[in-house]
């Protein structure tokens, strides 16, 4: 089971955060920039009070409940993983979140590197991956987990021209596939998953 | 492997170090043998060695002992109350953090005392031993001993020579009978 997935930028800012499963105790946006805040700096301390020479920082936190793992990239970018202790699998699920991170924020043009990423591709495609790595438990959590996907793709809200806006700018510069659809702005394409999503 | 130990109380002083594994490392400036190096009356030149820490790109390699006591606690603190507000139960704790290098065993006490074991990171869970330390050793030999418990907890006792040889000898006897003690 993964509970959430947060992203801290090299700066020690949260830039990406998702609850996946309940099991956690629900936090304000700004309890959650004080952890991403707190975990930065622990994790450069851990480094240097390393018994033995060139330790890292900190990568697997373990609780009684939950354990959080960190992935560093070279370029200072922090992938926090909150799973359950028996969840299989971590290395490789940290490599797809990377690979998600990649694909649609890092070659967004629209996405500053050190800006919170606001990118329905990106979630999406996030959601699909902790699914597919049996992430989320089945009940009735998902459906309200999943809800704001709905929410953003069908209904039109105000936020839906900003998030409809940097997901063609994503569908114009990814593939030729994506750019196809892009003019007609990525919503219909997305449309599929999200309708799919809660049913699978 | 079992590299080191610290004890804190819980007014955030550093009361206990013992170090296993670390004499190759290049720490020369540590001394394992004095008990209580960072007791309150050594903070003198604290803000000068801090500034050095920080612009030496190696990593902790002329840390005094009782500054990185200090960081130690800092640590497991912020992580404890990190650890707390995301878990739903409260008596839910943290129990370790691994790195590439070693790894962080905690128990913290009802009392608020903080028993710290580093350990190279292949180590399984460490929190019943920790936990023996405090209840068989921390306390027999420090609790019920008057003369040791009052030179822990900040008392006026030469907290150098009183008491503690009792803890300090029953600590190294018993972590050097772990079987992960040698093993890497």
């Amino acid at each position: 089971m993964i509970f959430s997935i947060y992203i801290i930028n090299k700066a020690g800012g949260l830039v990406y955060n998702k609850d996946y499963s309940e099991g956690l105790s629900k936090l304000t946006s700004n309890e959650y920039l004080v952890l991403a805040g707190t975990f930065h700096g622990v994790h450069a301390i851990t480094s240097k009070i390393s018994p033995v020479p060139g330790s890292s920082g900190i990568e697997m936190l373990e609780t009684d409940t939950f354990r959080i793992h960190c992935f560093q990239t070279l370029t200072g970018t922090k992938f926090l993983l909150v799973a359950d202790p028996q969840q299989p699998s971590i290395d490789h699920t940290m490599r797809k979140i990377y690979e998600v991170y990649s694909d649609y924020c890092v070659k967004n043009p629209f996405q500053n590197p050190e800006m919170p990423i606001r990118s329905e591709q990106f979630d999406v495609h996030l959601l699909k991956l902790v699914k597919s790595v049996g992430g989320l438990v089945v009940n009735s959590n998902i459906t309200t987990s999943s809800n704001p996907y709905i929410v953003s793709g069908a209904v039109n809200t105000g936020n839906t021209g900003v998030s409809a806006s940097t997901a063609s700018g994503t569908g114009g510069t990814n593939s030729a596939l994506q750019s196809q659809t892009g003019g007609v702005s990525s919503q219909p394409a997305s449309q599929p998953t999200i309708t799919s999503g809660p049913s699978s | 492997m079992i590299y080191n130990m610290y004890i804190f109380d819980r007014h955030c002083q550093c009361i206990y170090y013992h170090d296993w594994h670390r004499g190759h490392t290049g720490k020369t400036a540590f001394e394992h043998n004095d008990p209580l190096s960072s007791h309150p009356s050594g903070g003198g030149g604290g803000s000068t060695t801090t500034t050095t820490t920080m612009t030496d790109p190696r990593q902790g390699m002329n840390m005094s002992l009782e500054e990185e006591g200090k960081l130690v606690y800092g640590v497991v603190y912020s992580l404890r109350n990190l650890v707390k507000k995301l878990g739903k139960s409260s008596q839910d704790g943290f129990i370790a953090y691994k790195t590439s290098h070693y790894k962080l065993h905690y128990f913290e006490t009802l009392t608020g005392l903080k028993l710290v074991l580093n350990s190279d990171p292949g180590v399984e869970s460490l929190q019943q031993a920790l936990r023996q330390i405090y209840t068989q050793l921390y306390i027999e030999l420090i609790v019920k001993n008057p003369l040791a418990s009052a030179s822990l907890s900040g008392g006026n006792v030469n907290p150098e020579t009183m008491g503690a040889e009792g803890f300090r000898n029953g600590v190294d006897r018993f972590v050097r009978s772990l079987t992960m003690f040698d093993t890497l």
